[in-house]
């Protein structure tokens, strides 16, 4: 009949679980009531300790504690009443639709169609389509109807649910200087590491005194490496206020070695996100990737200010191509870093390694914070790999990748993860994003490009087969137009060629760059999913 | 410059007393970590519902650490008062008592 199924509407309605949501807020008007009772005994305390102690200070600051509970509760019971709202109406529409539904079944039978034959048949074979496709619409919308209502009210409690009850309570505790990595305030940094202060009990404590040797170091790649590390930690500390150096290990003859700094502190951060680079990015040059981490966290805090995000650009895998500009090392060593672009493999291996950090990223962190990958290029097919071996985060990002690694099919086949918690953003103009490899991101200077059969780097995650959220941007450059006259005499179809060349290299070079996935709208789609507010990330179907 | 401190440690311990009360009134007794009933898609599965969902999860935890974190707030206070309360007891013992 050319009609949308209502079934899928209805079951949209009829589906809500509305007790489940009212039972879970009334945890949270327990707790608004527990606020209310306590913030009146801090009361009752005010005027006694005011007539014991003639200094105004310290019932003054008693006084404090009170507006901070009274005012958390505020948050709590703005929340609540709209959670009670969306549930009135969320069960009203579960009401109204099953009213609906009956009455369209009404008129059906009415109609002489005798259940459960299908309706549609029935109304061919009867001729009544006519009569049948009326009742249909009018179903059809009145269920949107109520499923826009529903919208609507999870609108509201949305934007309730943007305020952080514990935020006033949080800033009772005033900020003081502390000689432990993740203090809440701007430090001078440690003039050794270029790191925030470090104390016996800094998450990073271990990784730094690390650091603080290798800056001694004689061997060149140890050196190279941690000068590239301090220096980042310097770039981090100055953007981002508080620097953590959450993963180190050195580099050596045949290895890169493995880093990550955290812009932002992670023992406080309500969100944090695991940044991978692409290739030919090195651990000694972890520093240009901290204006991109700082850059995810700016804008993140600008869209929710009473979030905290830290943002953790995360050079822990043997990054191929990165011999290109990183620390000295054997020729062998040297050749296997670069054919490791070829494929998948160092990947999945620095997959595996990121479920390891993350597992200790995690212990560091508050119980509620929400953990986000994100990686660009290859740094996207490690950072998908990492969530096919377990890695179980609340969200993932894919700029501009190659490929989601051959450990997965879908964006359904992450252990722990649903596929509307899968985001992949890949401009239709970089190259990168099609049927072709990374190969040029790196490298477009000394190795030719090449076309693979198959997808060594796993399926596209841009791709509508693929199943994943894909981010609705465009490329923040404008296109490139390159046109080759070799002058060969009839070598019209050499220049095509060459143009074509020159065009593809050029949109290499142009779109498929990191920073112009973390700028403009992209960024603040990017900055959107780590806050978790879905409602705001633009959506287009797949490729 | 000088200012005259005039205290009442029996009104100060009182007023220890009373915070105390209000600590034990805040605390939720809930745990860290609780199991929010509701799943990703509870909601439905459009961005909002999905949005709802996680958020709705994080932030009753949020609140339930927020009480939390005021009742160990001012449970410390209460107990610096009755630790000033003895320190002026003291001092003003110190000060009266009679020379050896």
């Amino acid at each position: 009949m050319g009609l949308p199924n209502p079934m899928e509407v209805a079951d949209e309605i009829l589906q809500v679980e509305v007790d489940a949501l009212q039972e879970w807020f009334t945890v949270a008007a327990r707790i608004r009531v527990l606020l209310w009772q306590g913030a009146e005994r801090i009361a009752d305390a005010i005027p006694v300790l005011a007539a014991g102690w003639s200094r105004p200070e310290p019932h003054a600051a008693i006084g404090r504690q009170r507006e901070a509970g009274l005012a958390g509760r505020d948050i709590i019971s703005r929340q609540v009443d709209a959670a009670d709202e969306a549930v009135a109406t969320l069960r009203q529409s579960r009401v109204l639709a099953d009213s609906e539904l009956s009455a369209a079944e009404s008129a059906a039978l009415g109609l002489g169609w005798i259940p459960p034959e299908d309706l549609l048949g029935w109304a061919i074979g009867h001729q009544a389509l006519g009569p049948v496709a009326g009742i249909v619409g009018t179903l059809q919308q009145r269920l949107n109807d109520l499923l826009a209502r529903n919208t609507d009210a999870l609108n509201v409690l949305a934007m309730t649910l943007r305020s952080d009850p514990g935020d006033p309570i949080e800033q009772l505790v005033a900020p003081r200087p502390t000689t432990a990595v993740g203090s809440m305030i701007p430090v001078d940094p440690d003039p050794r590491t270029g790191a925030a202060p470090v104390g016996a009990t800094g998450i990073d404590a271990d990784n730094l005194s690390r650091l603080t040797a290798d800056l001694q170091s004689t061997d060149i790649a140890v050196l190279a490496m941690a000068l590239g590390v301090q220096q980042g930690l310097q770039e981090a500390a100055e953007q981002g206020g508080v620097a953590q150096l959450l993963v180190y290990e050195s580099a050596n003859s045949t290895s890169q070695g493995r880093a990550a700094i955290s812009v932002g502190d992670v023992t406080t951060a309500d969100n944090v996100a695991v940044f991978a680079p692409g290739v030919s990015s090195a651990p000694v040059t972890i520093a240009q990737g901290i204006a991109g981490a700082a850059g995810i966290r700016d804008e993140s805090q600008r869209q929710a200010p009473g979030d905290r995000t830290a943002v953790v650009a995360w050079y822990g895998y043997d990054i191929p191509l990165s011999a290109i500009g990183g620390v000295p090392q054997t020729p062998l060593a040297t050749t296997k870093n670069l054919v490791a672009a070829l494929d998948d493999g160092a990947a999945r291996d620095g997959g595996a390694l990121m479920v390891d950090d993350l597992a200790r990223f995690r212990q560091w962190a508050p119980d509620t914070a929400r953990f986000i990958g994100m990686g660009f290029s290859m740094g996207s097919t490690t950072v998908s790999a990492a969530a096919a071996q377990g890695a179980e985060f609340d969200d993932l990002i894919l700029l501009g990748s190659p490929g989601a690694s051959t450990q997965v099919e879908t964006a359904g086949d992450y252990p722990g993860m649903s596929a509307d918690h899968v985001h992949a953003l890949s401009y239709d103009n970089d190259p990168i994003t099609t049927a072709e490899t990374d190969l040029l991101a790196g490298g477009a200077n000394i190795v030719p490009r090449f076309t693979m059969s198959d997808e060594p780097f796993g399926p596209d995650p841009a791709n509508r087969d693929f199943g994943a959220q894909v981010i609705d941007t465009t490329s923040n450059n404008p296109d490139l137009s390159i046109s080759v006259n070799t002058g060969a005499v009839g070598g019209f179809l050499t220049d095509a060629l060459a143009s074509k060349l020159a065009g593809d290299v050029g949109d290499l070079m142009i779109h498929h760059q990191e920073s112009n996935y973390l700028s403009g709208r992209s960024l603040e789609a990017v900055a959107a999913v780590v806050n978790g507010r879905y409602s705001e990330v633009p959506i287009k179907p797949g490729r | 410059m000088t200012m005259e401190l005039v205290v009442d440690t029996a009104l100060i311990r009182q007023a220890a007393g009373v915070l105390q009360d209000a600590a034990s009134a805040l605390d939720p007794g809930c745990e860290p970590v609780w199991d929010c009933p509701l799943t990703d898609e509870s909601l439905g599965r459009s961005a909002v519902a999905r949005e709802v969902a996680g958020a709705a999860a994080r932030r009753v935890l949020q609140a339930c650490a927020a009480a939390r974190s005021l009742a160990a707030q001012v449970g410390e206070t209460a107990a610096s008062l009755r630790n000033s309360a003895s320190a002026f007891d003291a001092a003003e013992s110190s000060i009266i008592a009679p020379p050896r």
